[in-house]
């Protein structure tokens, strides 16, 4: 009986070991994957961030203000689908969110992906009158 | 009967633990020189891609032109983009970045073209980068986002690149390649 518990313990502690390691490299996996999907978000934020810096005028701009835009980041056949959610905000000379109207906006864009439940990336930018 | 049969059971059972043991360490071990390459890659790649970004954002500045030619292959890769830029004496340079083949690598049932990544200046090899890039991309995009093929008409440019992970046995391995990307602002295109 001895030997048949302590035999049962041994098999039970080897499963564990090798439960846990598949969970880190599952893990590890995860966060190379997450990081992918990063560095991809962050090059379609880029864009849309350049492109409405270099297309709307600064009064404008509070017309992107909750606008949600669907883009890809695509290499040959492969494309990665993003949502970039816009916000835009008066700041004050501190940079902090300002009530009431000062000369300078803060565009924000976050960059969302169906199979991650928080945002990947975010970048904001000044633009001032 | 009693003693072969308990130390039967031992030998199976120490068996067991053994092999759990070996297979779990054989794993650890696999997994670390994994992360280990696509660490590598990744730092390749984003050397690589730092140099581009600096100097790209040079194109234009303090010459007459900017981006002289671009080619693409049926694939949408750029095989070849010459630009002007000034070197760090003031002197007009023209920088021609091209592509090469190299190897081709198969993973799982595909077979991937692998390219290299040169760099001259006025026709003079200088620097280049990564030999495992299955893709790359720059692609010249007017103030709306729409691409085109005009110089004259570009204002943003689009960075692409794709760099496989060519080590070890890829029918084992689940991470294959590293994407990267950027779209970039230079001040004298459009200008």
């Amino acid at each position: 009986m001895p030997q048949s518990l302590m035999a049962f313990l041994a098999m039970l502690i080897a499963s564990l070991a090798a439960f846990n390691q598949m969970n880190s490299r599952i893990g590890s996996f995860d966060n190379v994957i997450r990081s992918e999907y990063e560095l991809m978000a962050n090059a379609v934020v880029l864009e849309q961030m350049e492109l409405l810096d270099l297309g709307t005028d600064y009064e404008d701009l509070e017309n992107w203000d909750g606008d949600e835009l669907d883009r890809s980041f695509t290499v040959g056949d492969m494309s990665i689908a993003f949502t970039l959610i816009v916000e835009v905000q008066f700041v004050d000379e501190d940079g902090q969110p300002s009530e009431v109207e000062t000369n300078q906006k803060e565009v924000t864009i976050r960059a969302t992906q169906e199979k991650f439940l928080v945002p990947l990336v975010q970048h904001s930018r000044l633009f001032s009158d | 009967m009693q003693v072969i049969l308990d130390h039967l059971s031992a030998v199976i059972i120490s068996s067991a633990v053994l092999l759990l043991i070996l297979s779990t360490q054989f794993n650890a071990q696999r997994a670390t020189t994994e992360q280990t390459i696509a660490s590598i890659a990744k730092k390749s790649t984003l050397e690589m891609v730092d140099y581009l970004e600096d100097e790209l954002l040079l194109i234009g500045d303090g010459t007459e032109d900017t981006i002289q030619s671009a080619s693409t292959n049926s694939d949408g890769m750029t095989t070849a983009f010459s630009f002007w830029r000034q070197d760090d004496s003031g002197t007009d340079m023209l920088v021609s970045y091209t592509l090469t083949e190299q190897d081709s690598v198969q993973f799982k049932d595909d077979w991937v073209q692998l390219y290299q990544f040169n760099r001259s200046e006025n026709g003079v090899a200088s620097g280049g980068g990564s030999s495992t890039l299955s893709h790359f991309e720059i692609t010249m995009l007017t103030e709306t986002g729409a691409v085109t093929t005009t110089p004259a008409n570009a204002r943003l440019l689009r960075l692409r690149a794709v760099t496989v992970y060519p080590y070890g046995d890829p029918d084992d391995s689940y991470l294959h390649r590293t994407f990267w990307g950027i779209t970039l602002r230079p001040m004298n295109l459009g200008v």
